[in-house]
């Protein structure tokens, strides 16, 4: 009974003494501060979609693989080099970036961008038309003070974060 | 859905006690107890707020389309349920991937293993009142989300495994990234959790001896995964039926004999010192080669078939667009993270599956709820719920 | 599990079972026992005592053109961990317009909530189950059960 009592007290005590490290110990945040801080995300990370349509040879494969739905073919006739072809349009509120789409297309004419902030004012910006799908995403850093950081991992802290 | 409800109140004494539908816990689920004092004289769970109608969807869509659908039956045990789906395809078409590709899938299968036992630590830690623990787990599932947002390109639906292989080859310094990531969760899981809240006294009193679950009782339930073994029955796919490259690695099945609340959760400590043991021994003996299967290869455009020799990124051939494997039934086992998953398929040589069957663990598991919880105390309702780790979009699909 | 295993477990339960249900492999590791509804519960007792003890999924398919419904009930073992190897298929099958079963939940209380959930969606009654309420749908559901072939998903 009396060693049950000690046993237990000691192990109270290493528990908050354990929490009370961590609370007192600086900077072991893991967690993102978004969006003051923006992660740059790995190479192949599979966000947004980009399209290259000098390169699309309009088969379709990409619009018969989506799973979500999201891809539909349209006739566009780019602006200044008057080429014609059925290129994909995709429509954001559908995607679920599973990156089938970019994988199968056979001219690489679809790529991947880093972004995934897929976050508008107006909900029809959500959709992506040929011609804003060749330009590809941009989205402006979502406040003022946003600065970009890199994640590294740490066997000490878990996760670092280093300004880019 | 019960209709205990509209019943006569038959015993002046006991009320009806409902918890849910909106989040209790790990999800959407709706709970109809009565309570005689703070006794439940009895339970029911009512499952089925979130269900999706995954095996309805999946006659309407192609073979390949189904790689992402499965996965949201438990989006934070996505790659297992990838694994499972995809291995009862590949017994269709009957293709084996090679060995490379069948250490990958281990690999992020046994990421995916300890990511969604951390986020059963953490349920647990809230529920019975531990914020602290419901932040650490959380916040320690990160660096191991990185490692494998690193070899996929996602965070968690990873749609990383296809017939015949895998999408992706591992990146430049990978395994320095994956050691660190393995070598911080063991030291926070052997040192700090235990003394936060495994040796703590406050989880001992509300765990040890709370809902028992004795071992035929299990086995008469088909109960599954780590709430199986903590009632020290050593059931586990990964052995009985060795899929991807389990044969080759070593590990043991992780069991306890006491089948109380205390027992599942250590049950789910060890797999993760398994799995962490598994994943070093894949970096250490990845074998070289191709990622996925000779006759796809040959599939790809040209230019695909360059990224894929400079890059590791493997584009798909457009056959999966329109494969049909050859007509028959098969039937696939693997161990996701919460147990054992089977998928039932019935194929008639078209386009799309003509019935796919998906039984998850927690729906398995869903009988322990009116099982241990009727005839506890209301307060070890949490508590017992936590150390299930159940996961109502799994079991509702 | 070798061969040899499964094979002997394959002649053993040839033994047993026959004249009342047929046994075939559908794969390594993977046996189907088809048998009639009336006697789905004999064989089910039989399997029991070979040591067969919990039941894994209850999949019931629709075939409208036949009309009939296909039940499989996918059985294996977690006491012997020989039996354990194997998933043995018992299935049976019935007419679609009626939609009427033996439930086995005398003999694997593990069906339960398969065969609720298989009523619920599929539309097949067990008799003799405990609880044949809905679990999924509402109450009230009385619309074609969702996973009859002539239910169809709108786009
Ligand atoms: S990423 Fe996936 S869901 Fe999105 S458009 Fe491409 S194929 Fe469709
Ligand atoms: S984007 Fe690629 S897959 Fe889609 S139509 Fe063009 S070439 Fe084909």
């Amino acid at each position: 009974m009396i060693i049950k009592i000690i046993n237990n007290f000691y192990h109270h005590i290493r528990a908050i003494l354990i929490g009370l490290k961590y609370l007192l110990s600086p900077g072991i945040r893991i967690t993102l501060k978004y969006p003051d801080e923006l992660p740059i995300l790995p190479e192949n990370y599979r966000g947004m979609l980009k399209l290259n349509n000098e390169l699309c040879i309009s088969c379709g494969l990409c619009s018969q693989i989506c799973p979500a739905g999201a891809i539909n073919l349209k006739l566009f006739e780019h602006e200044q080099t008057k080429q014609v072809g059925r290129h994909p349009e995709v429509d954001y509120k559908r995607c679920i970036f599973c990156g089938f789409c970019i994988d199968i297309c056979p001219s690489k004419a679809l790529e991947l961008t880093r972004i995934h902030d897929a976050a508008f004012y107006v909900e029809d910006e959500l959709y992506y038309e040929v011609n804003r799908l060749i330009i590809g995403p941009k989205i402006d850093p979502p406040c003022m003070r946003s600065k970009y950081v890199i994640s590294e991992i740490d066997e000490v802290r878990g996760i670092v974060y280093r300004n880019a | 859905m019960k209709t205990s409800l509209s019943k006569q109140q038959d015993n002046r004494k006991e009320i009806e006690l409902f918890i849910g539908p909106q989040h209790p816990a790990s999800g959407h689920m709706r709970f109809i107890g009565r309570v005689d004092g703070d006794i439940f004289t009895n339970f029911i769970p009512d499952p089925g707020w979130v269900h999706r109608g995954i095996e309805k969807i999946a006659e309407n869509r192609k073979w390949i389309q189904i790689i992402p659908l499965v996965e949201r039956a438990a989006i934070l045990d996505a790659a297992n349920m990838n694994i499972g789906y995809v291995i009862a395809l590949e017994k269709l078409l009957d293709i084996e991937p090679p060995p490379r590709a069948q250490y990958l899938r281990t690999l992020l299968c046994e990421i995916n293993r300890i990511t969604s036992h951390l986020y059963g630590f953490g349920i647990a830690g809230i529920m019975i009142g531990s914020s602290t623990f419901y932040m650490w787990p959380f916040a320690d599932r990160e660096p191991l989300i990185d490692i494998a947002q690193l070899i996929t390109g996602a965070r968690l639906t990873y749609s990383y495994m296809i017939p015949g292989g895998v999408r992706r080859d591992l990146p430049q310094g990978f395994k320095e990234k994956a050691l660190k990531a393995l070598k911080y969760i063991e030291r926070r899981l052997n040192n700090d959790y235990f003394r936060i809240f495994f040796d703590n006294p406050v989880t001992k009193a509300r765990y040890q001896e709370v809902g028992v679950l004795k071992r035929d009782d299990a086995i008469r339930l088909g109960i599954v995964g780590p709430n199986l073994r903590a009632s020290n029955v050593k059931y586990d796919v990964r052995k009985v039926e060795p899929y991807a490259a389990y044969p080759e690695l070593e590990f043991d099945i992780a069991y306890e004999k006491e089948g109380d609340c205390y027992a599942r959760l250590l049950v789910r400590v060890e797999e993760i010192r398994q799995s962490i043991k598994i994943i070093r021994q894949i970096l250490d003996a990845l074998p070289q080669g191709p990622i996925i299967h000779k006759k796809y290869e040959k599939l790809v455009s040209l230019r695909k078939l360059e990224e894929y020799q400079k890059t590791g990124i493997f584009g798909l051939p457009a056959i999966f667009t329109v494969l049909r494997p050859p007509a028959g039934e098969v039937i696939s086992r693997v161990e996701a993270a919460r147990g054992e998953l089977i998928f039932h398929i019935i194929s008639t040589g078209e386009l799309r599956p003509y019935r796919l069957r998906m039984v998850t663990p927690s729906f398995r598991n869903i009988v322990l709820f009116r099982e241990l919880i009727s005839g506890a105390r209301v307060m070890d309702f949490p508590a017992i719920y936590g150390s299930i780790d159940y996961f109502p979009p799994e079991s509702d699909r | 599990m070798n061969i040899d295993e499964v094979s002997r477990v394959f002649k053993d339960l040839k033994s047993m079972i026959e004249p009342e249900a047929q046994i075939s492999i559908l794969s390594s590791n993977r046996l189907i026992i088809t048998t009639s509804t009336d006697k789905l519960e004999l064989i089910a007792n039989l399997l029991k005592n070979y040591g067969f003890d919990h039941v894994k999924s209850v999949t019931a398919i629709d075939y409208p053109m036949k009309n009939i419904i296909e039940i499989s009930y996918l059985i294996s073992s977690f006491n012997n961990l020989n039996l354990s190897k194997i998933i043995l298929t018992l299935k049976t099958l019935i007419d679609r317009n009626k939609s009427i079963s033996k439930s086995l939940y005398k003999v694997w209380p593990s069906v339960e909530f398969l065969e609720r959930e298989t009523y619920d969606l599929m539309g097949v009654f067990f008799e003799e189950h405990p609880e044949n309420t809905s679990l999924i749908l509402p109450e009230d559901y009385k619309d074609i059960r969702p996973l009859r072939k002539d239910f169809k998903l709108i786009k």
